[in-house]
């Protein structure tokens, strides 16, 4: 038995190699892959800042003429608006972090701008509902065609429909919000245009499903999260709550549950701010916080995400108007 | 080259009432101290997964405790070099004589140099024992059993998961049904797909891997930037080892830690019953009194401090009536398979070994005893690069060209139960090192059972690989992780100590750490150490309340 004396230090994976050497077979690598994206954080969220900007503005400009809506169409088209706006945000930088890789992906920055600039119009006018009409129904099919891509993008990796896919892969809910937004925007315009019992019941209906829905995404990412800060509870029991309340309301009018759906709802709307304020102090918990934003801003809570319970809760106030008895609109 | 300028590996920094603040550049924390000539309760040697786990808890219990560690106490944020070569000051490269017939190497993966052991740059790699090996021999018919019993062991991986945060899945494929991991788990890597796409085409079930770096924020810590440095030490602390676990809670619960403080000799009274440590720092040699010493130096360490604490009253060594102390050494193999992908992998990136094949660990349609997982890989350019030099003896052009393909490789490798063996095992040479201490020898070979296990990983890996489009497949051997040595048991006759880490030769001396494994299991240690030692702790205080110890 001989002994040898070490005093260097291991290798990962030393001792007898066999088989073919990958070097005698291949002499050209593979061109590599662009998985950077390649705008500069600091330009997309110029540009992201700049898109949400003008699309207000046209919408302002669109609504600067025609009649002054009634109250719920407003509230319904600044919702519409708010939520579009969430979605140009969040898609904006979501869809560059994967580079655009695929072309339609462009679609849900674009068409949310659009919504965005209709929603403001519908919240200032009654002028050309058609258009804007036509500009909502593109965003809730652009966002039911978003939710097939989703899906797609989830079973598309070994595991299929698993919680890693669920966790990391595209997010199945958020294409929902263009729907939401889409939908708040139909609604407003049936707040104008149909018996307003009928559209408060549509748009009552649509946010407690709204509402629904987010609870399912807001829940299983903080639950990818492990619920680390407690503060995290907050939507999960708030928004399905309100959503119950929004429902009930919208189902059987009451005063009683008019006045409950009210409160919950301007309670999510709270939360929609307050979120964005934790989101924001979860980006400085990321490794070198908010000095190191370029990063940060992508690996931690999505900051543009909270301001969409603040967009369905105006939808909800807008269903709770037009169902309250003895009101028009 | 980048080198990190730092005076940790030159002048003990755990000192004069306070340590480093591992969270916080430049910051401090206090630290209370113990006099060396006034018995404390417990003198710990070694402050990794055994040392740093019961410093904590017989601390946070209100016994007196100083832990040593002959390694430098490093902050994180400061010390880590993104730089292989700079980071091997975490390994433990002390001369060590190495033979048999096959020889094992020491350092990166297996032994540690530095406050919080060789977590500070282990692999991360969190999986629970399969039940059954705790009666490997009374239920599978080899090894020998653990004197203790799966579920309690169960219990304790519970509290250690959630001391270290563990990220694993929500649903674990293998074993009984476990409660949530405390955080949830990671992103799959590309080469932990490879993983999981071979394994989907075999039809065989995979996981991601339970790992100990952080999903999600944890107090001062960040979750985990997937920059990929992991197994040379984590320089964002997102990497849960013991010296941003335990240690700063032994800390903060008025245990006193001494670095770069070698323990060269346990010393014995007259009855025969240990009084305290012998340890060299700053120059010195010094002696710290204690009612009670636990040994946590890991298999090499633990045997060759037992073994050169020799006296009269124990010729053979402490703790050696059984003759078997430094026995029973037992190592993973370390097989592998690699090949090139069509596909980007970049494998250096984030945790590296992300998804996990646990099939042959529960499997027992083999032939052989014991059992492997496997996991996906993603060595750090040098280490690949030497990997290649050393194995295939490749250079200059031909070497450019193979590093062509370091983004484009995936690679399988196992962690593989070897037999414990009385011939494996750990003695004292005649050489002595700088301070005078006997260098350890160290004999090891594999028997025909363990390269039965090995042929039949890198056959199975070989089809995965395979499966998931890899080519121009080639295959490596190797080990890591190193266990036993003072075997834990119910008899004194065959194991030197019982399930509390108690000498049966001496009430007041304790092991805790991987020396005390039985057999050895097909996954990383770690995570077994860690739940073991907070069995252990319990113990212990059980013990010191019922006033049998010291």
């Amino acid at each position: 038995m001989a002994f040898s004396t070490r005093t260097q230090p291991s290798d990962s994976h030393p001792a007898p190699c066999h088989g073919s050497p990958p070097g005698q077979t291949r002499t050209s690598r593979p061109a590599p892959s662009r998985r950077q994206p390649e705008t500069a954080p600091a330009t997309l969220v110029r540009a992201t800042g700049g898109g949400l900007a003008l699309a207000v503005a046209g919408g302002a400009l669109l609504g600067a003429r025609g009649g002054r809506p009634s109250r719920a169409a407003r509230l319904a088209g600044l919702g519409a608006a708010l939520l579009a706006g969430s979605v140009l945000a969040d898609s904006a930088m979501e869809h560059s972090r994967a580079n655009f890789r695929e072309r339609r992906m462009y679609a849900a920055p674009l068409v949310a701008g659009a919504t965005v600039a209709a929603g403001v119009a519908t919240a200032l006018s009654r002028a050309s509902a058609g258009p804007r009409r036509l500009v909502f129904r593109g965003a809730a099919l652009t966002g039911l065609a978003g939710t097939v891509f989703h899906f797609r993008n989830i079973l598309s990796r070994p595991g299929g429909l698993s919680f890693n896919n669920l966790f990391y892969r595209a997010p199945f809910g958020a294409p929902g919000a263009l729907v939401l937004a889409g939908g708040l925007g139909l609604g407003a315009l049936a707040a104008e245009e149909r018996e307003p019992r009928a559209a408060g019941r549509a748009l009552g209906l649509l946010g407690a499903g709204g509402l629904f829905g987010l609870t399912a995404e807001v829940g299983l990412l903080h639950f990818r999260g492990a619920f680390q800060n407690p503060a995290m509870y907050a939507p999960v029991t708030a928004v399905p709550a309100t959503g119950l309340a929004l429902a009930a309301a919208t189902l059987r009018p009451s005063p009683a549950r008019l006045r409950l759906a009210r409160g919950a709802l301007a309670l999510t709307s709270v939360l929609g701010l307050v979120g964005t304020g934790f989101h924001a102090y979860g980006v400085s918990r990321g490794n070198g916080g908010w000095r190191n934003w370029t990063q940060n801003l992508f690996q931690g809570p999505p900051v543009a995400a909270p301001p969409s319970l603040a967009g369905i809760a105006l939808g909800g106030f807008a269903a709770l108007r037009l169902l309250a008895p003895g009101r028009r609109g | 080259m980048s080198a990190v300028v730092s005076d940790a590996e030159t002048r003990p920094r755990a000192a004069e009432g306070r340590a480093p603040d591992v969270f916080r550049p430049g910051g401090w924390v206090p630290m209370r101290r113990y006099s060396e000539n006034e018995p404390v309760d417990f003198a710990i040697v070694g402050t990794g997964c055994g040392g740093s786990v019961l410093a904590a808890r017989l601390a946070e219990a209100g016994h007196s405790v100083v832990a040593f560690d002959a390694g430098a106490f490093y902050r994180p944020l400061e010390d880590f070099a993104s730089d292989e070569r700079e980071q091997e000051k975490l390994y433990w490269l002390d001369e060590r004589i190495s033979g048999g017939a096959d020889p094992l190497e020491f350092g990166s993966n297996n032994s540690g140099k530095a406050v919080g052991g060789t977590t500070v740059h282990f692999q991360m790699v969190a999986l629970r024992w399969r039940p059954e090996w705790f009666k490997a021999r009374s239920l599978l018919g080899y090894g020998h059993d653990w004197p203790v019993d799966w579920r309690e062991m169960w219990h304790y991986y519970d509290l250690a998961e959630d001391a270290m945060k563990i990220a694993g899945p929500v649903r674990y494929p293998w074993g009984p049904p476990r409660g949530r991991y405390p955080y949830r788990e990671h992103e799959l890597s590309a080469s932990a797909l490879v993983l999981a796409r071979g394994c989907e085409a075999l039809g065989t079930a995979w996981a991601p891997t339970p790992t100990a770096s952080l999903s999600a924020p944890r107090g001062l810590a960040h979750p985990c930037v997937y920059r990929g440095f992991c197994k040379i030490g984590c320089a964002t602390n997102a990497k849960q080892s013991m010296l941003v676990t335990f240690v700063p809670r032994a800390l903060a619960a008025g245990a006193e830690i001494r670095d770069l403080a070698m323990v060269g000799r346990i010393e014995t009274g007259r009855d025969g019953r240990v009084t305290g440590v012998r340890y060299h720092r700053s120059g010195a040699w010094r002696l710290q009194k204690a009612r009670a010493v636990i040994v946590a130096g890991y298999s090499i360490e633990t045997p060759r401090l037992l073994l050169h604490s020799a006296c009269p009253a124990h010729p053979d060594g402490l703790a050696n009536s059984s003759g078997l102390v430094g026995t029973n050494l037992m190592v993973h193999s370390n097989h592998a398979v690699w090949g090139v992908m069509e596909e980007e992998i970049r494998w250096y990136k984030g945790p590296p070994s992300l998804a996990v094949c646990e099939r042959w660990n529960y499997d027992d349609d083999k032939d052989f005893d014991g059992g492997y997982a496997f996991m996906s890989q993603g060595p750090l350019p040098t280490d690949f690069a030497t990997a290649l030099v050393s194995n295939e003896g490749v250079f200059g052009h031909r070497l450019r060209r193979w590093m062509g393909h370091y983004n484009h490789m995936a690679g399988l490798k196992i962690v593989g139960e070897t037999q414990a063996r009385d011939e494996n095992r750990v003695e004292l040479s005649e050489e002595t090192d700088a301070l005078g201490l006997p260098v350890p020898k160290v004999t090891f070979g594999y028997c025909d059972n363990d390269r039965r296990l090995f042929t039949h990983a890198q056959r199975f890996m070989r089809a995965v690989l395979d499966a998931a489009g890899g080519r121009d497949l080639y295959e490596t051997a190797d080990t890591a992780h190193l266990m036993g040595g003072c075997r834990m048991g119910v008899d004194p006759a065959s194991s030197v100590v019982n399930a509390d880490g108690r000498s049966w030769d001496i009430d007041n001396l304790f092991v805790c750490d991987g020396s005390l494994f039985p057999t050895g299991g097909g996954v990383n240690p770690s995570l077994t150490i860690v739940a073991n030692s907070l069995r252990i702790a319990e113990r212990i205080k059980a013990l010191a309340r019922r006033g049998e110890i010291g």
